[in-house]
């Protein structure tokens, strides 16, 4: 691996491991003082308190848990249900594919994260619709990234072989195709795992993500741009705490791309 | 041919329009429990909800609430502001405008930023060039608004007072939020416009170009962004989704009172109607302005095949 990449990486892995460690760890993150209200970075908080005296590098590590699960959950049901739709689509042709290719034109129409916005201002805010929202907007990528690379691969030679030697339509997409489109479904969904980073703390900074008391980057910029001028930390902390590690997971995917040397995916 | 084919992209929009008019219809019902308590509250007299109930529709059959959504739409009747009393569509109508200029200060600035920089570092491929113009980007595609916004207005409104917070108020107003909008897509426009001109660059005319002796100016200018334009166009077309939704966000950061401002509003008024039709307007136009490159790419470059 190019030196240069192990920086993202390992801000990535700090950034897991406060997350995954965070319950653990002596933080207390709701914990209120009202003496330290918007106290400005010191020795003892390096990153100060909010308007409430809580400790703002407490709260950022558990911003990074929420932030991080988030990610995690939806991409992990992004990656399968879309898969399997676009796999499915493309083994099977006919009705199958031009519902899948419907759905997807469908979905791909709407722009951004707006129907998230709306999904989630609907359904009402929490983790869970959180969650429903992203994936609903995030599954069409990979059904139809594995789509096109299923139906490049169907009339490959070795497919035909395994079919002829009675192998099971299922045996075949799992052992002789799912391995091959691996690659570029793996890349996509490094730059989804950024933009669902981005997405979650942009519903929380609207107010439409996981509700206070819990820690969300997003919903920590949105309490801090109240008391900018007093006290900046407040937004540059969490600011930089997005920014490090979408940069991180976004030169990551940019490696991994250039590595694994696929062209075509290039769009967004 | 070409008639063919503008026919045949016409019927799949027509299509995708009807189909995101019908996603957007079905966003009311996945209001947990009745959509008609959620908007008036619990303590609502049942007289109250009934009303509210038969005036959004809500007591027929699914299927003919869904026909009228569509015919009203087609009169461009999107329904009444549960909170203002007034017709959503005048609602819209008034905040238009300033969606409208802030997409396209942003694209203007987005432009500005990224040609220079995309081209800069396709000429000079692989030196220090390049690097520095392509972590640039990577930096404008990796900040979220919500952080770009509030450090601008940390910056250039609290700290050197040169513009206004928030607000708008005269054109000083714009240059914030617009370049908030405009930098996440000056990222994506300059790796795009990079590789279309390393694509353009390799071209034989370019090195006929080279050995008439033209100066370096004319080669780039005239002979090579002329031809990367068009891909770098239909780029535009698909990014001005993101860019559209990025205004929800940017809008709200800057009480810009546009079209994002008002969905989110909405949503935390709980008047669904206006939501809805919020979210049509900004992925009707979406959808058009796509179609319209599609077809301009597909008018303007021989070089297309209309058989794809």
């Amino acid at each position: 691996m190019n030196r240069v990449y192990s920086i993202p990486l390992a801000v990535l892995i700090v950034w897991l491991m406060l997350a995954l460690l965070g319950p653990i760890l002596p933080l207390h993150p709701d914990q209120i003082e009202l003496e330290k209200i918007l106290l400005t970075p010191n020795w003892s908080e390096w990153f100060g308190h909010d308007d409430l005296g809580r400790s703002i590098s407490a709260r950022l590590i558990m911003g990074a848990r929420t932030s991080l699960i988030v990610a995690i959950v939806v991409v992990s049901i992004s990656f399968i249900v879309g898969t399997l739709l676009g796999m499915l689509g493309a083994w099977l042709g006919g009705l199958w594919d031009k519902s899948l290719v419907m759905m997807v034109d469908l979905f791909i129409a709407f722009p951004g994260i707006l129907l998230a916005i709306a999904l989630a201002g609907l359904l009402g805010p929490g983790l869970m619709n959180t969650v429903i929202a992203l994936s609903i907007v995030s599954w069409v990528g990979f059904a139809r990234l594995a789509r096109v690379q299923t139906l490049s691969m169907k009339n490959r030679d070795h497919v035909a072989a395994a079919h002829a030697l009675g192998t099971s339509s299922f045996l075949i997409m799992l052992k002789h195709i799912l391995p091959l489109i691996m690659a570029p479904l793996i890349i996509e969904a490094t730059f989804a795992f950024a933009g669902v980073v981005i997405a979650e703390a942009g519903l929380s900074f609207l107010g439409l993500g996981v509700q206070p008391p819990t820690a969300s980057w997003g919903s920590m910029i949105r309490d801090g741009t109240r008391y900018m001028l007093v006290a900046p930390h407040m937004v540059l902390a969490p600011g930089f705490a997005i920014l490090s590690l979408v940069l991180c997971i976004n030169l990551l995917g940019d490696y991994l791309r250039d590595k694994l040397d696929i062209r075509e995916i290039t769009k967004d | 041919m070409f008639l063919n084919y503008l026919i045949k992209r016409l019927i799949s929009a027509v299509f995708v329009l009807v189909g995101i008019t019908t996603l957007v219809f079905l966003l009311i019902h996945l209001v947990p429990g009745d959509p008609v308590e959620v908007m008036l509250g619990e303590t609502a007299r049942p007289a109250d909800r009934e009303a509210l109930r038969h005036a959004l529709g809500l007591d027929l059959p699914i299927l003919q609430q869904w026909w009228q959504y569509l015919s009203g739409i087609s009169h461009f009747d999107l329904g009444q502001s549960l909170h203002s009393k007034q017709a959503v569509t005048a609602l819209l109508i008034d905040r238009i405008p300033a969606t409208a200029i802030l997409s396209i200060a942003s694209l203007f600035i987005a432009i500005v930023i990224a040609l220079p920089l995309g081209i800069l570092a396709a000429v000079y491929k692989d030196s220090l060039w390049d690097r520095l113009a392509m972590v640039t980007a990577m930096f404008g595609v990796s900040i979220p608004n919500f952080v770009m916004g509030p450090l601008l207005i940390l910056i250039f409104a609290l700290w050197l007072g040169w513009f206004p917070v928030s607000g708008k108020e005269g054109w000083l107003s714009l240059i914030l939020p617009a370049l908030t909008l405009g930098t996440a897509l000056a990222g994506i426009l300059s790796r795009m416009v990079r590789a279309s001109m390393l694509e353009v660059l390799e071209e034989d005319y370019i090195r006929a170009a080279r050995a008439r002796g033209l100066s370096e100016y004319r080669i780039l200018v005239l002979h090579a962004l002329r031809n990367a334009a068009l891909p770098i166009i239909t780029i535009l077309g698909m990014q001005l989704g993101a860019l559209l939704a990025g205004a929800v966000i940017t809008e709200t950061i800057f009480s810009w009172p546009g079209i994002g401002q008002l969905m989110i509003e909405s949503i935390q008024k709980r008047d669904y109607p206006v939501v809805q039709a919020c979210v049509l307007l900004i992925s009707v136009t979406y959808v058009l302005v796509n179609l319209l490159t599609d077809v301009a790419y597909t008018a303007l470059d021989p070089r297309v095949k209309l058989d794809e």
